[in-house]
């Protein structure tokens, strides 16, 4: 599947015109697209979004582990939301989502994608981080 | 010019649901893949969120709007007051030719007053104007003027003919119906200006309160009365008559057709060839029903006949409408006698001028009825009681005043359906009045709870205004007065007492084809004739009658037949009474 290319940068989310975005690439930007959006904002799509975002604002993310674990329920939730859309038969469907927090300072959290397709293409990548505590 | 949809059939945003814009995105991109199948249409992608969900609000509310305007189109909703644009709908009725409220026909009848009793011509556009704006002008079923005949005269078919009465000395007077627009009251007696004035004309005045043509409501009655009549142009078959009259006819409050094969026709006949030929009964009443008017008449007199005593008043009755009862008759020189139209002093003689077309009883409360009055010289102290006048003949004669009992709508559908126009082929059509249940005492018996009042007065008005609408479809039912009591305040109510009697002719008697004329000799007359039937009921299950002539196809044949079909019933709003039962 195509799509309107979406520009992810620090100022926001801009649109591409110059080019579609294609096959797993995709995938990959609507899944990013779904992470960020609130559960529950589309009406006639309630399973759209997860709540990673709306735990967060409500001051769930109290820790790293905790981020953690809401990042592994958003990434559960976005495979299942593509399995309701996606043909058995396509190798570019999205087979595995991971969401690895990286950073969680105050106010902030960085968290490393990688997304995995049937035909097992990567995009993303996830730090390694070492405690040296 | 276009219409705005959404501003007129669009539902507000809200309004649409969540299953319907979901329902509505699902068939657009089954739709949309058929043309763009790598087209990333799902939730969380740009065109999927960005274009395809709005639009689905869009196709939502734009299918609703559709709906909307199908269901204007469909006269059964708008008949049930379901109306998305009163506009759309008032020039779509239009095509129909259903007009607006104000310019709804009104109609009614004129009582034309002559001082001579001759042959009048009122040209095709005589009007008629009340109250300087509302003009009317003849419904006149056939081409050509109206023709005012003398008194006695035949009118001539399929032209427009009334033949004058004579109403007193030099006076001679015909109803006209006429048809027009207004949106004011025009009551009985007002005078109209007329745009011609005929020959000897003295008066022209309404004889009867004006059908204003309004509909009770706005488009969901016009919707309903489109619905009855758009689907019929024949007066052949019983739906086609029933609703030619209605459209013809807004004040008909009721019109049941009866045809062959019904248990209320016993007109139809056999041909030798052993084929039914097809007769049909138009019962109708009016909402004028019952109009009581009053009307002198002479009757001559005769001391003897055929060289024996008589010493009665014998004379046919011309009145301008055709009588359901007579309330009251008064000689006009001694009217403080006490001359009772039901007493045994009085006799009243029908004969069928068409014996094949409406034999006897089948002629009653029609045009095809020609009455005779007969009254007993009533003696006080061995001397007549009503003096006598001699014409110029040196017959002898009294004035009688008639006080009666009509519906003046009998006669326009009379000569509307047997106009050449509307006159259907191979269906003898006759137009009568409902055969007539005279209620001479309607009494409610009713318990009241301790403490509160009963509305007695609003109950015997809204009692006597169902009772005098009745008519096929619309039948009696107790449980309907029930209703009325109940709402009215009372408690429960225990009975009710209904005594009256029905008749199918104004008549005693019915008089043979060949009967004697009652003026040369009454007595043969009198042997000749059958006597006319009258049943007495004495509770409310007589106002739901079956009853069909026994002699029929014998020499004591009557063709007397009722049913719920063609009752309807006479009563005066005295004659409704309650009594309290204390518990």
């Amino acid at each position: 599947m195509k799509s309107v290319k979406l520009s992810f940068e620090e100022k926001g989310v801009q649109f591409d015109f110059s080019a579609p975005v294609e096959d797993f690439a995709n995938e990959v930007q609507t899944a990013m697209v779904n992470i960020a959006t609130s559960k529950g904002s589309d009406p006639i799509n309630p399973d759209k979004g997860t709540d990673l975002l709306k735990e967060a604002v409500a001051g769930r993310l109290i820790n790293i582990r905790s981020a953690e674990h809401f990042a592994n329920f958003a990434a559960l939730d976005t495979l299942f939301l593509f399995r309701q859309f996606e043909d058995t038969n396509d190798q570019n469907r999205l087979a595995k989502v991971t969401l690895k927090p990286v950073e969680f300072a105050a106010g902030k959290l960085t968290l490393d994608a990688q997304f995995t397709s049937a035909s097992n293409e990567v995009i993303g990548v996830l730090s390694n981080i070492t405690d040296n505590a | 010019m276009a219409t705005d949809l959404t501003t007129t059939y669009y539902p507000p945003l809200a309004e649409i649901t969540d299953a319907a814009v979901t329902d509505v995105r699902s068939r657009l991109d089954t739709y949309l893949k058929q043309g763009w199948p790598a087209l990333d249409t799902r939730p969380g992608s740009p065109f999927g969120d960005l274009m395809l969900t709005p639009l689905a609000y869009m196709v939502a509310a734009h299918e609703e709007a559709i709906g909307r305007v199908l269901s204007d189109l469909d006269l059964e909703n708008v008949a049930n007051g379901t109306i998305y644009n009163c506009d759309f709908v008032e020039k779509y009725l239009k095509n129909f030719a259903v007009y607006e409220q104000a310019t709804l026909q009104s109609s009614g009848v004129i009582r034309l007053t002559f001082s001579a009793d001759s042959t009048y011509t009122l040209d095709r556009q005589l009007r008629f104007l009340f109250n300087e704006d509302q003009l009317f002008y003849m419904r006149l079923p056939c081409p050509g003027p109206m023709t005012i005949l003398p008194v006695g005269s035949t009118p001539a078919e399929n032209q427009n003919c009334k033949v004058l009465t004579q109403f007193g000395l030099d006076s001679y007077v015909v109803d006209i119906p006429v048809v027009g627009s207004s949106t004011a009251a025009i009551l009985v007696g007002d005078e109209p200006e007329l745009s011609e004035l005929p020959d000897n004309l003295t008066s022209a005045e309404a004889l009867i309160d004006f059908d204003l043509g309004n509909p009770p409501e706005g488009l969901k009655e016009l919707a309903k009365k489109t619905r009855e009549t758009f689907y019929s142009a024949s007066v052949s078959n019983r739906g086609g008559a029933k609703r030619f009259i209605q459209k013809e006819f807004p004040e008909a409050s009721a019109v049941s057709p009866i045809l062959s094969g019904d248990a209320e026709m016993l007109r139809d006949t056999v041909n030798p060839l052993g084929i039914s030929q097809g007769t049909l009964d138009l019962y109708v009443k009016s909402k004028s029903y019952p109009f009581q008017d009053t009307h002198t008449i002479r009757l001559n007199y005769y001391a003897q006949q055929q060289g024996s005593d008589l010493q009665k008043f014998i004379g046919e009755l011309v009145l301008p409408e055709v009588p359901y009862q007579l309330k009251t008759i008064t000689a006009v020189d001694a009217p403080d006698l006490n001359l009772n139209p039901t007493g045994q002093n009085i006799k009243i003689l029908a004969q069928s001028k068409n014996i094949a077309k409406a034999p006897y009883a089948a002629a009653g409360y029609s045009s095809q009825e020609q009455l005779w009055l007969t009254i007993d010289m009533p003696f006080v102290d061995d001397s007549p009681a009503i003096a006598l006048s001699l014409d110029e003949n040196g017959q002898e004669y009294a004035l009688f005043e008639i006080s009666y009992v009509c519906d003046p709508l009998l006669g326009p559908i009379d000569a509307t359906i047997q106009s050449l126009e509307n006159k259907p082929v191979g269906v003898d059509t006759l137009t009568k009045g409902f055969v007539s249940a005279r209620i001479d005492r309607f009494t409610i018996k009713y318990t009241r709870k301790p403490g509160t009042t009963v509305n007695l007065t609003n109950a015997k008005e809204e009692i006597y205004n169902y009772l005098r609408g009745l008519g096929y479809p619309n039948v009696y039912s107790d449980s309907m007065i029930g209703d009325i009591m109940f709402y009215n305040g009372v408690e429960d109510q225990i009975q009710i007492e209904c005594i009256g009697v029905l008749r199918w002719s104004v008549a005693d008697l019915f008089m043979p084809p060949d009967a004697a004329d009652p003026e040369e000799d009454y007595v043969a007359c009198v042997d000749d004739c059958r006597e006319a039937p009258a049943i007495d009921f004495v509770n409310s299950s007589g106002l739901l009658l079956e009853y069909t002539d026994p002699h029929i196809g014998t020499s004591g044949e009557t063709f007397c037949v009722v049913g719920i079909k063609n009752i309807a019933y006479l009563i005066d709003k005295d004659t409704i009474r309650f009594s309290e039962t204390y518990r």
